[in-house]
């Protein structure tokens, strides 16, 4: 086993216990006898349990940068694009949902951590709004206010990403069909509005 | 006087689970706080899994909403003004109930019972909205093409917000800031939703 898969198992576990037990009731002992390693190793990967619990945040919103340029499809169906682009945005919103819960126990949190996470929501938001800018310069869709379209579909599928995982949490199981419907919803909305009326432009999807 | 007693309790119940999270608050604390004895509290409560419960109930209760004088203040033809009034007003309702959004968002796992009262979106206000919409529809001021996806769009948009603003930047009410803030963002984003989301009857 390697470190980093070491590394990624103890966050996973110290996040569990923290959601579960609360920061102050967890103990760095007991989450290393979980993820059946030692607790010199754990300190080892990360000092202090204050670090566990910032890196545990880290892990949960890693993803969000992640999300490169290789996402921004440009294929010839408008509504595929747009249906491709919000079903990965809204799977990385799942993923941040357990960073939010620890993230909102305002006395835990360092200053710097939040202003680095938020920073990493902002750059999401940056990202869905260039990629607005690309249909539109590739003819694809109208131009209209890219900023606030962004604001309101993210917001959408930010919303939505809480609902789904309060309802997983409840032990419903979802069915793909049912995550995917919100993301169907969205991408028809989009593409209903802002498809190009230009008789230049192919009709998508 | 009991009851006087147990909102004391309650209230500083409410800014500490909100803030800390149920595991991380003790009884010590809140008694301290709401300038009791220990003693008191488990005499009232029993647990603090009883005190959380009875906290959070009374606090998210969603009877005490008056939209009267909101629906007074719109003038049913300025379709973006009135929106801008409305979202103030949800941005500011949303803020008298923040503590009880912070903890149904940091996980109501723990008392999974109280599910039923939690709310992301508060239903009186989601119906207002619709009621809203549906008058100015009406009135052929608006076109709604998909009414399903307009209200959730601006509900989803206002909650993002206020989660945000609580947790990057730690606010726990409204404020001037807070106002500016709002006359700032919301000019531009309630233009798009008047303009794509629906389709004000301008030009028809």
């Amino acid at each position: 086993m390697t470190l980093k898969t070491t590394r990624i198992r103890v966050i996973e576990i110290a996040y569990q216990q923290f959601l579960e037990h609360g920061y102050k009731q967890t103990t760095t002992k007991q989450v290393a006898e979980l993820a059946g390693v030692n607790e010199s190793t754990l300190f080892r990967l990360f000092e202090t349990k204050e670090n566990l619990f910032h890196d545990a945040i880290a892990h949960y919103t890693s993803d969000l940068l992640q999300i490169g340029m290789e996402s921004l499809t440009y294929g010839p169906s408008v509504e595929e694009n747009f249906f491709v682009m919000l079903k990965r945005l809204l799977e990385l919103f799942c993923e941040t949902v357990p960073a939010f819960r620890l993230l909102i126990k305002t006395s835990l949190v360092d200053k710097r951590f939040l202003e680095q996470v938020r920073f990493k929501f902002e750059s999401l938001k940056h990202l869905f709004k260039q990629y607005l800018d690309g249909m539109q310069r590739r003819g694809l869709i109208e131009k209209t206010d890219f900023a606030a379209l962004t604001d309101y579909v993210l917001g959408g599928l930010f919303y939505e990403a809480f609902r789904v995982k309060m309802a997983q949490e409840d032990g419903e199981t979802l069915p793909e069909e049912l995550l995917d419907a919100s993301c169907r919803r969205y991408a028809a909305f989009l593409t209903e509005r802002l498809i190009c009326a230009a008789p230049a432009a192919e009709e998508g999807g | 006087m009991a009851a006087n007693t147990k909102e004391k309790i309650e209230a500083q119940a409410l800014l500490l689970f909100s803030r800390q999270g149920l595991h991380e608050t003790s009884i010590q604390e809140i008694a301290q706080s709401a300038g009791v004895s220990e003693a008191t509290i488990f005499r009232l409560y029993s647990t603090k899994q009883a005190l959380y419960r009875e906290t959070v109930l009374h606090h998210s209760a969603l009877d005490g909403i008056d939209l009267m004088p909101l629906r007074l203040s719109l003038t049913m033809e300025d379709l973006r003004l009135d929106l801008m009034t409305i979202a103030r007003t949800y941005f500011k309702l949303y803020f008298a109930r923040i503590h009880p959004l912070r903890i149904f968002v940091s996980g109501l796992v723990q008392v999974r019972d109280l599910r039923e009262f939690g709310y992301l979106l508060m239903p009186p206000l989601v119906r207002f909205l619709e009621d809203y919409l549906t008058e100015m529809e009406a009135r052929r001021l608006v076109r709604i093409p998909d009414p399903e996806l307009a209200k959730e769009l601006f509900h989803a948009l206002i909650f993002k917000d206020v989660t945000f603003l609580t947790t990057f930047e730690k606010h726990e009410e409204w404020s001037e800031a807070l106002d500016q803030w709002f006359e700032t963002e919301y000019p531009a984003r309630i233009d798009l939703f008047a303009g794509l989301i629906l389709t004000d009857c301008g030009n028809d």
